[in-house]
């Protein structure tokens, strides 16, 4: 019987364990990690000379929060029922001038090798094409998005928003570590 | 080892029990998955459906027949302490409804449901920024992440309790020869010398009318705020 029960136990415990088998792949090789190099100087208020990187990462993490932000502030003006540009616009703003520098905050050795805490999966640079493809999405669908909002036109920014989330989802899918 | 069970069926959970349940059982699998998958939109609709749930069996704790009844089967420490050391004695009698031990399961995982459900309102989608709670636009950005991180950390201890729930409904099962799956099921089991002669008698219609109403008006609210 006892046999019997720690049996159940221990297949109800593999189940559990299944959903935590979300493993973060294995760092990329140096040759792989070249590749995705991007030039880190076009944007100087992106990333410091020779920051380390926890720094880099730390900075990335700032700036992804900051857009996580904008893309709330926006979305939840839409939703408050009476809409402002006044409220939509600096967020547009932010949205829009960190998407050319995205892709540089993913310079080789800003990964999960680096031994700081980072949802940054390996493949970032493993597939560098990919990455840069999906960066390149949401740099479009947030120019789109700041011209429609310089156009002052209210009825277009949800739908576009909703565009940019996807931009925003489309890379995470991918490149982000799931939470378990 | 167990007490010998007689051949006539006893009515021992009412349908709206069973069917509360099932459809939580249900829910929570399909909250895990489109949760893990990213799905933020079906999420949203499965917690707003949970969240009625919660709504009906909170009233049905009040409202509906005895063994669904809080009153009923929730024990103090003594009587809980006196059935746990029951468990093992000859004259062991299987509870009518649930008895002391599993009150105290029912009423952690409501409690941890209702703590994961009103997480989830604030929670932000974390992937497009769009698909949050439907509380989540009252709240800052960073108490929404807070909001969110502790909903996923509720999960686990969810998780944990459903984990103990299972292995006690197995320990029945395998050591004490009683089958408590089939009658969530069916509503009858067979008979343990315990409970009314008859078995349980079901709560009048109109009261389970107000507990959908009740139920129906919290998703209706919760989807549309």
């Amino acid at each position: 019987m006892t046999l019997r029960l720690t049996l159940a136990g221990a297949a109800f415990a593999a189940l559990l364990a299944a959903c935590n088998a979300e493993a973060p792949d294995t760092a990329a090789t140096p040759s792989e990690v070249e590749t995705a190099a991007a030039p880190a100087e076009e944007h100087g208020a992106a990333v410091a000379a020779n920051p380390s990187s926890q720094e880099i990462i730390e900075t990335r993490q700032k700036h992804l929060k900051e857009m996580g932000a904008a893309m709330k502030t926006i979305g939840d003006n839409l939703k408050s029922g009476s809409p402002s540009l006044e409220t939509i616009r600096p967020a547009v703003a932010t949205l829009n001038g960190h998407a050319p520098n995205l892709a540089s905050w993913f310079p080789a050795g800003a990964g999960p090798e680096a031994g700081v805490k980072t949802e940054a999966l390996a493949k970032i640079w493993e597939d560098a094409p990919g990455f840069q493809a999906a960066a390149k999405r949401y740099v479009g669908e947030a120019a789109k998005l700041q011209t429609i909002a310089d156009a002052g036109d209210l009825q277009a920014i949800g739908p576009q928003l909703g565009a940019v989330g996807a931009a925003c989802k489309n890379c995470h899918d991918t490149y982000r570590l799931k939470k378990e | 080892l167990a007490a010998q069970a007689g051949a006539s069926p006893q009515k021992v959970w009412d349908a709206p029990t069973r069917l509360f349940h099932w459809l939580l059982a249900g829910l929570f699998a399909f909250s895990w998955w489109t949760g893990e998958e990213g799905r933020l939109d079906w999420h949203r609709w499965s917690g707003y459906l949970i969240a009625g749930l919660i709504v009906f069996r909170i009233y049905w704790g009040f409202a509906g027949p005895e063994t669904a009844r809080f009153a009923r089967f929730v024990r103090g420490p003594r009587q809980t302490l006196a059935y746990a050391f029951s468990l093992f004695r000859p004259d062991y009698r299987l509870a009518f409804g649930h008895n002391p031990l599993g009150a105290l399961s029912v009423l952690a995982i409501l409690l941890a449901l209702i703590a994961q459900v009103g997480l989830g309102l604030f929670a932000q989608d974390t992937d497009t920024g769009l698909v949050s709670g439907p509380l989540n636009r009252f709240v800052s950005y960073e108490t929404a992440e807070a909001a969110t991180e502790l909903h996923e950390a509720a999960f686990d201890i969810l998780m944990i309790l459903i984990a103990v729930h299972v292995a006690a409904v197995a320990f029945y099962l395998v050591v004490k020869r009683a089958n408590l799956v089939g009658p969530m099921i069916t509503g009858r089991r067979r008979r343990w010398e315990t409970g009314p002669e008859g078995g349980l008698t079901a709560a009048p219609l109109w009261r389970l009318g107000l507990g959908v109403l009740l139920a129906a008006a919290t998703i209706w609210l919760l989807a549309t705020i």
